[in-house]
């Protein structure tokens, strides 16, 4: 069966600017383009498409879906079997002061479904109607779990030319005790000249050993907070997309790296969830 | 599985006592490092330990020591990639054997410590239900250089169908960048000849196996369909049998390696060390390899009473240097990641000297004596390095390959992008003064006068030659030495590094005394090095010198050397505010403020201070321990089994069991991310030297051996083996006695404590006991025990 993306429009300009991020998404890898409103109005398929400014034209492989309901329960809900969400940080009630919305947090923390995020202002490479990223960013904690979880961001990347960076950005190691075979930078270095490619050379086969020998890849090291890091690296190199994944808790004190990241990051953010 | 008849005359015994190390569970991010940790070697063949069948997650690789190779986009050598012998893929019907798509049963790999083999033991029930025991062992011959071997065992448990074994030669894991497979063809043999394809250095390999089943009690080599199949991508053997429920099959192979080094023609030979004992061959080879294994492992076994987990560290550590160390040298040494993986590209660096000389030189000293043997054939490279860096003598390269030239490069990029200029082959110049220490420690240990007057005079006299060229007398009246780097190297470029200075004075000493020695006893053979090396008299007079008058940066008010000079006035950070950290100091800091600070990477006051032990007072090592030990960083894998020896020295045992287990847990604790790349070897070789010279508290000296021993409490007792002019000693320490046998035919001197000295004539046993913190000699000459003399 197709496997589907999912694009949830509340008829807002901020929500509307996931239209073609999602579209270009189902058409790299063919997948069904599900564009989700949710009112207590129904429309015809045409109107609706009107009233959320989206040309039927170019448009391949696409499902209307109209509910009823709380749109931070019924996106969830749609979003089952699909294999991304793409939606915009805010919708009709947008306060970009906020990190994002109230849907959109709800979604990011309710749906096991990745979440493309993209904000109002994102800064988006289009060309011939299609975004695709061209210097994308994933950043590693060096668990393989979080290596595991990558797939839908690099079936993606499979589907573009992208650049990738992988930075890896060191933790203590009372933070990285417990889990079997995770990886961080070598406690001894020796000899930089030798150290750093082994060390480099052993990341890429323990998180990625089937890696597409097409990516440009490049790794990279850095220490400090996570957040800081990954938004220095990002501004410093021009990255225009980023694949992060994570726990899957918004509570408080918890993902700060991620708020951080959606508050301040310009360009479209992939949100993965850990595999169990 | 347990006991095996692998031929009419042989049977294999399993070893089931002691399997240390033994793995059960395949983590696929772990899976490079479970590769180097059980890892094969002898010195000249080196393989990596991996799953046979070979999946993604594999890295599988073998090396010969010395088949460096450089092309022309190139700076230095590297040591080359060959293929992979292990490969072995099983078929049941035509289904292939893997783990990824099949229930593992059971799995486990292990080191046979019985007969210093590894094994692998895999349980698999296929799709269909049928379950198939398999059982692989291999191993590198310490008995033949060429030889390796590996044994298949085949069970098929509850089921009857064809099975299709193909085992060989993988081609595909050698580095086509800079070898040419020329693709041979040798009759029944799977053989692979390859040429290295910048220069015309050749090698071979040869795998030749053997069928045997077991069927109700009756061995049999016939009921199969064998066949040969060279690839470009390998050259394998194929066997298939019709495989019977309960029956077990046994596929035998020896392979053999030879190089264009070894002989003109490798393919030839490699054929015919194969072929060398008929139809017996595997078996023979097998039973040599573990005769020889269990003779070496017996000369260096240390036992510690009373904690199992230290003995597996310790049994570990002893399994990689024995492998390492048995046919390297003359004209390849130990890499800094042994046979075992390919970072640090196979280069040499002062760790074979520093750290696992002491092991060889004491248990094995003929390996010793072929490892300074490599520095000896190296020299013509080294005198060209100190000619290229305006030099007189010989600058033994801090990276070296086969001929000796300096291999370090000038720069590198760091992972965050940033270019660093690399300083150690220039500026590193202790390596040559810790070579020629090795050499006089070799001497002091063995009495093999005709080494140093045939060979290591040379090296005394044309690295005495560079230390007294790097020199500069200033208006203090004293020989200065600047713009160098010292084992710390976060400290680039520094004047007056106490350990260089320190080095270098024992230099001008050794060289000195050896020089008169010859004057007295061989002048013909001093003459003739003379004329060799244009030696004048007034060198050595100079060195004389020279020794005397070298800035040594010691204080005796605080008993403290200065590091370099300066040192003091760099900014004090405390390490405790960075922990835990899980990446060097350096990386924290930055480089330039670590330059700046007084973090240092690893040992260096402390390093000389444990070289030369018996010259310092227990109150100046405790005065410089309590000093630098807060403010090492340890970021060199090297630095925690200084730490543990020179803390047992100094009496402190937390410390020294601490740094015990740190190092010892540096490739099997999986704690340091840089297993992958190969073996830790000097690590392993700091394991031995700290407990035998610093728990076990032996200084080696000229007079004979000096023993001060102090056992941490997790420890009841230790008991080794160790080698002085040729005699055999045993020692068994426990927290309030000491005893040794000698077994050989001449007396040697032996001091409990410091001036304690003692006669000891072979055939008897010594005890000391201790009192008061004190070790004293019981008075009386004592039957051997059976326990200290097994």
């Amino acid at each position: 069966m197709k496997g589907k993306v999912l694009l949830p429009l509340d008829g807002s300009e901020a929500s509307l600017k996931a239209f073609i991020p999602a579209k270009s998404i189902a058409e790299m890898l063919d997948l069904n383009l599900i564009i989700l409103h949710i009112s207590d109005e129904e429309f015809s398929d045409d109107r609706l498409l009107e009233k959320l400014n989206i040309s039927k034209e170019g448009l391949k492989c696409f499902i209307i879906r109209q509910k009823k309901g709380v749109p931070e329960t019924v996106i969830p809900e749609e979003a089952r079997g699909c294999n991304y969400i793409v939606m915009g940080t805010h919708g009709k009630t947008c306060d970009e002061s906020s990190r994002m919305g109230s849907t959109a947090a709800a979604v990011v923390e309710a749906s096991d479904t990745p979440v493309l995020l993209i904000k109002p202002g994102a800064d988006l490479h289009i060309k011939d109607g299609r975004w695709t990223p061209h210097k994308t960013l994933i950043p590693l904690n060096g668990t393989p779990g979080s290596a595991e979880s990558l797939d839908p961001a690099m079936d993606i990347l499979a589907k573009t030319d992208s650049e990738v960076d992988i930075l890896h950005i060191c933790g203590t190691r009372e933070e990285e005790e417990g889990m079997e075979g995770e990886y961080s930078a070598p406690y001894y270095e020796d000899y930089p000249q030798h150290e750093w490619n082994s060390w480099a050379k052993e990341f890429v086969k323990r998180f990625f050993p089937e890696i597409k020998k097409h990516f440009k890849t490049r790794l990279s090291l850095s220490h400090g907070d996570p957040g800081e890091e990954i938004l220095n690296f990002s501004r410093k190199n021009k990255n225009d997309f980023i694949a992060i994944v994570w726990h899957g808790t918004m509570q408080h004190l918890r993902a700060q790296t991620l708020k951080r990241l959606i508050f301040e990051c310009s360009c479209p953010l992939l949100l993965i969830k850990l595999k169990n | 599985m347990g006991n095996f008849r692998l031929s009419y005359t042989f049977k294999y015994t399993e070893s089931k006592e002691y399997r240390p190390l033994a793995e059960k569970t395949i983590l696929p991010a772990r899976e490079r490092e479970i590769e180097t940790i059980f890892s094969m070697g002898n010195g000249y063949i080196g393989t990596r330990n991996s799953l046979e069948e070979s999946y993604p997650i594999s890295d599988p690789g073998s090396f010969i020591a010395g088949m460096y190779v450089r092309g022309p986009e190139d700076d230095f050598n590297f040591l080359v990639r060959i293929p992979d012998w292990t490969a072995i893929k099983i078929y049941v019907g035509d289904k292939l054997l893997n783990m990824k798509e099949s229930t593992v049963l059971h799995h486990m790999r292990y080191i046979d410590f019985k007969n210093g083999t590894v094994v692998r033991e895999w349980k698999n029930e296929d799709e269909e239900g049928r379950i198939t025991s398999i059982k692989i062992i291999k191993y590198i011959s310490l008995a033949e250089k060429h030889e390796f071997g590996k044994l298949l065992i085949i069970n098929p448990e509850n089921y009857s169908e064809e099975i299709r074994v193909i085992t060989g030669i993988n081609c595909d894991t050698a580095d086509f960048r800079y070898l040419l497979n020329l693709n041979s063809e040798a009759g029944n043999f799977a053989s692979v000849l390859m040429k290295t394809r910048y220069t015309d250095k050749r090698f071979a390999l040869t795998h030749k196996s053997d069928f045997m089943s077991h069927c109700r009690g009756k061995i049999e080599k016939k009921g199969y369909d064998y066949s040969i199949n060279n690839l470009f991508s390998g050259s394998y053997e194929k066997f298939q049998w019709y495989g019977e429920i309960g029956n077990t099959y046994l596929i035998k192979t020896l392979g053999c390696v030879f190089t264009s080094n070894d002989s003109g023609d490798p393919l030839n030979n490699a054929l015919a060390c194969c072929e060398k004992n008929k139809d017996n061959f595997f078996d023979a080879s097998y039973v040599n390899h573990g005769n020889k294994w269990r003779e070496r492992f017996r000369e260096s076994r240390i036992k510690i009473t009373g904690n199992a987990y230290d003995q597996k560290l310790v049994d570990f550590a002893l399994y990689h240097l024995i492998t390492a160390g048995e046919f390297s040298g003359n004209h390849y040494s130990i890499p800094a990641r042994n046979l075992s993986g390919e970072s640090y590209e196979g280069h040499v660096f002062w760790d074979a000297e520093m750290y696992l000389l002491p092991f060889y030189t004491y248990t094995k000293p003929e390996i010793a004596r072929n490892l300074i043997m490599y520095r000896y054939n190296t020299l013509d490279g080294a005198r060209q390095n100190a000619a290229n860096e305006g030099y007189k003598g010989a600058s033994f390269a801090w990276e070296s390959t086969d001929s000796g030239l300096e291999s370090a490069p000038e720069m590198t990029v760091l992972p965050n992008g940033e270019i660093i200029m690399i300083y150690s082959g220039k500026y590193e110049n202790h390596l040559s003064s810790g070579i020629a220490y090795t050499v006089w420690k070799y001497w002091q240990a063995t009495s093999d006068d005709e080494f140093t007057a045939d060979y290591g005079a040379e090296i005394l006299f044309e690295t005495a030659r560079f230390c007294a060229s790097l020199l500069k007398k200033q208006d203090d009246g004293l020989y200065h030495i600047n713009n160098i780097i010292g084992p710390d190297e976060y400290h680039e470029c520094v004047d007056n590094n106490a350990y260089t200075n320190y080095m270098v004075k024992n230099n001008f000493d050794i060289a000195v005394k050896t020089y008169e020695w010859m004057k007295s006893k061989f002048p013909e053979k001093l003459a003739k090095l003379k004329e060799k090396i244009n030696l004048e008299d007034n060198e050595a007079e100079d060195w004389r010198e020279f020794k005397e008058n070298i800035y040594s940066g010691y204080n005796p008010q605080t008993k403290l050397f200065e590091q370099f000079k300066g040192y003091y006035e760099l900014e004090n950070i405390d390490l405790k505010d960075y922990e835990p950290r899980s990446v060097p100091m350096d990386v924290i800091l930055g480089r330039e403020k670590t330059a700046n600070s007084q973090v240092i990477k690893q040992a260096d006051v402390l390093m000389f201070m444990m070289l030369f032990g018996e010259r310092f007072s227990k109150e100046q090592l405790i005065a410089n321990y309590d000093f630098y030990e807060k403010k090492c960083g340890h970021g060199s894998s090297l630095s925690p089994g200084i730490h543990s020896l020179i803390a047992a020295r100094a009496g402190k045992m937390r410390d020294a069991y601490r740094y015990f287990l740190q190092n010892a847990g540096i490739d099997i604790g999986n704690s340091f991310g840089n297993a992958a790349g190969g073996i830790h070897i000097a690590s392993l070789g700091g394991v031995w030297m700290s407990i035998v010279m610093g728990f076990a508290g032996m200084y080696p000296v000229d007079n004979g051996l000096i023993f001060d021993p102090e056992l941490p409490e997790e420890w009841e007792k230790i008991e080794f083996p160790l080698k002085w002019r040729n005699q055999q000693l045993k020692i068994v320490i426990n927290h309030d006695e000491t005893r040794f046998y000698i077994s050989g035919d001449k007396e040697i001197n032996l001091s409990v404590g410091f001036d304690n000295w003692k006669k000891i004539i072979p055939g008897n046993e010594y005890i000391a006991v201790k009192a008061n913190q004190k070790w004293k000699w019981k008075e009386g000459v004592y039957e051997r025990e059976s326990a200290a003399a097994s």
